[in-house]
């Protein structure tokens, strides 16, 4: 005696089942031995947000980086800002490293608040030097416009 | 009729290797970099920090374990399914990102440093959505239902 066939349904979802728990074996193996897994944690690990108003009351030297697209800082910028951006990392860090200054707080702003390129900046900054003062512009560069006009 | 039935298909074929040929590229980038497509996948703020790094991980290796199922024709109409409910994710994570004006890279295809264009990434999930569903409704054990 045999079992009868299961309905083409059954199966698809019995299948699919499958490869949902498949796929979760690697996944498992990748969050424990993978040489570039992500760093658990509940929170995201983010930058400090200075609003414009706060930076003014600083006494320290400041370096400002522009995160937005090399176009845009073309266009305009922060006055004495560097353009250090993810697509062109490399051939911007060496510009970077030539006017930093140990004592030198860093903001990094974007477009706006809808932007994420500050805080990846920030972020890899702070990872890849070292560095502690370092800051991202609340609202960005919009916000540099609406007290700059 | 029977001149009809090859070229049908090779035309399945085709369509197979493309939908499973890119879904496999794709998740072949994004396994070998799980932080940097976290990273992309945070830029949407749609989801808790500790579950875009749980999918992050996972998410890859279903692309990968489904575009092997279609091209392998294991578990075939399963695999469209998924890759369909895929699609139809990343097109509504697409739309609203794009609604929201977020500059973001889409993250499709691993993390690029170039911010893709959002309208050109929602109508490619779409594209490749429907393509999923075309070729669930021509197997053999939904066609025959």
């Amino acid at each position: 005696m045999t079992a009868a066939p299961a309905s083409p349904t059954r199966q698809i979802l019995r299948d699919s089942a499958r490869l949902l728990f498949l796929a979760l074996i690697p996944a498992i193996l990748a969050g424990w031995l993978h040489p570039k897994r992500p760093v658990w944690s509940w929170s995201k690990p983010g930058v400090t947000e200075v609003n414009l108003s706060e930076i003014t009351r600083w006494s320290a030297p400041l370096i400002w980086i522009d995160a937005r697209s090399s176009a845009a800082f073309q266009k305009e910028h922060v006055p004495g800002a560097i353009l250090l951006n993810e697509d062109q990392w490399e051939q911007q860090l060496p510009h970077f490293l030539e006017v930093w200054q140990p004592n030198a707080k860093i903001i990094v702003y974007c477009d706006s608040a809808a932007c994420d390129a500050s805080q990846a900046v920030a972020l890899r900054l702070q990872r890849e030097l070292n560095l502690s003062s370092i800051y991202v512009l609340q609202e960005g560069w919009a916000s540099w416009l609406q007290s700059n006009p | 009729m029977a001149a009809i039935q090859p070229m049908k298909t090779i035309a399945l074929w085709i369509c197979r290797l493309l939908l499973g040929g890119t879904f496999a590229y794709a998740a072949v980038q994004k396994i070998a970099e799980p932080t940097a497509f976290a990273t992309d996948i945070e830029h949407f703020r749609l989801l808790p920090h500790p579950l875009t790094l749980a999918l992050a991980l996972y998410l890859p290796w279903l692309e990968l374990f489904c575009s092997a199922a279609v091209l392998a024709r294991k578990y075939e109409p399963s695999a469209l399914l998924l890759i369909a409910l895929m699609c139809g994710v990343f097109f509504i994570a697409l739309t609203s990102a794009w609604c929201r004006d977020l500059d973001i890279n889409c993250g499709c295809f691993g993390h690029s440093n170039a911010t893709s264009a959002l309208p050109w990434a929602i109508a490619r999930s779409l594209a490749l959505g429907l393509l999923a569903l075309l070729l669930f409704k021509q197997s053999p054990s939904v066609s025959s239902q």
